[in-house]
């Protein structure tokens, strides 16, 4: 009886076809699942590329703001300058401290209020020599360290 | 060897019933898993689009970033379609880019038609008008991809500020 069984050779050919559909299917669902954590890291990386952007554009309006606070008479009054600087749109906090050559050396974090507390900009800068505009020292992203959480939907 | 003799001369095959079954059920699943790889590809395709898209998009405003004040736009950026509107006293400068499906750039003027179009907007800052400019850069796919519904896919939108000047800089 066992060997009439292993010796039949009746539905071989949808075993060849349930193995051929197997590996389709295994394929099938990697190319998936790969293309689709591709356009996932494409999409966190469009995505922090605008968040950059967004903070650099406040950066880039704090800045102009601060260089013309910097031409009144206020630069010399670094605690009434600190003050000015904090009311600016983003800047989420100011330090003037007096750097060598007696000029005020400005330290601002800027933050966007929307997206949190986890990215900032901290921008570094002091008055040019000649008088207008302003010399930038420092220019850099500060990423919070984060905790990875697994998401799925593509 | 006995064995091998006896499976080469063993005329025992599939019936016809049982491949017409066979070929049926592989065409009918084959066409599910095809639909599968070709959407994967389109995933794939759009992935990679997306990050082309967002180093053309970096570059153009670095590029701009990087211009004197009072720059000329249209001597500078030599791009094919520059053109600028003045608005009230204010000037909205569009710059348009045109890309080929390889993300090479391709002239308007050529019979090539471009697959990817970046546009970016400037316009005075309204906080800082005199030495800052506003940039909203769109970058647009002409074609849809496989089962989407978007016609023309947005891939990447900037927003950003540039020390640049445009104020009255109109045509």
């Amino acid at each position: 009886m066992r060997r009439n069984v292993l010796s039949n050779q009746k539905g071989s050919a949808s075993v060849i076809v349930i193995l051929v559909m197997l590996m389709l299917v295994v394929f099938g669902v990697l190319a998936f699942v790969s293309a689709g954590s591709s356009l996932r890291l494409a999409q966190k990386n469009a995505a922090m590329t605008q968040e950059y952007y967004k903070l650099d554009a406040m950066a880039e309006q704090a800045t102009a703001q601060a260089s013309e606070t910097l031409k009144s008479s206020e630069r010399s009054d670094f605690k009434r300058l600190e003050s000015t600087l904090g009311k600016i749109t983003g800047v989420a906090a100011v330090h003037v401290t007096r750097s060598d050559n007696g000029q005020p050396l400005i330290e601002m974090r800027i933050q966007d209020s929307k997206t949190g507390a986890d990215k900032s900009l901290n921008v570094i800068l002091s008055p040019a020599a000649s008088g207008s505009g302003v010399v930038i020292h420092e220019w850099k992203l500060v990423v919070k360290p984060f905790t990875y959480e697994q998401q799925i939907g593509l | 060897m006995t064995s091998d003799k006896s499976f080469l001369r063993n005329r025992k095959g599939f019936s016809l019933v049982e491949m017409i079954i066979a070929v049926a059920v592989l065409s009918l699943m084959g066409l599910v898993i095809i639909q599968v790889f070709i959407h994967s590809d389109s995933l794939n395709r759009k992935a990679a689009d997306m990050d082309h898209a967002v180093s053309v998009a970096t570059n153009l405003v670095e590029k701009l970033k990087t211009l004197p004040e009072k720059a000329d736009l249209e001597k500078t950026l030599k791009t094919e379609a520059l053109s600028t509107t003045r608005v009230d006293a204010w000037s909205v400068t569009t710059i348009k880019e045109f890309y080929d499906r390889n993300w090479k750039p391709v002239l308007v003027t050529s019979s090539q038609s471009p697959e990817f179009t970046v546009t970016a907007v400037l316009q005075p800052d309204p906080k800082a008008p005199e030495s800052l400019s506003d940039v909203n850069l769109t970058v647009v796919r002409e074609e849809k991809y496989f089962h989407s519904k978007e016609a023309k896919p947005v891939l990447f939108t900037l927003k950003a500020a540039v020390p640049l000047s445009v104020k009255g800089g109109g045509n």
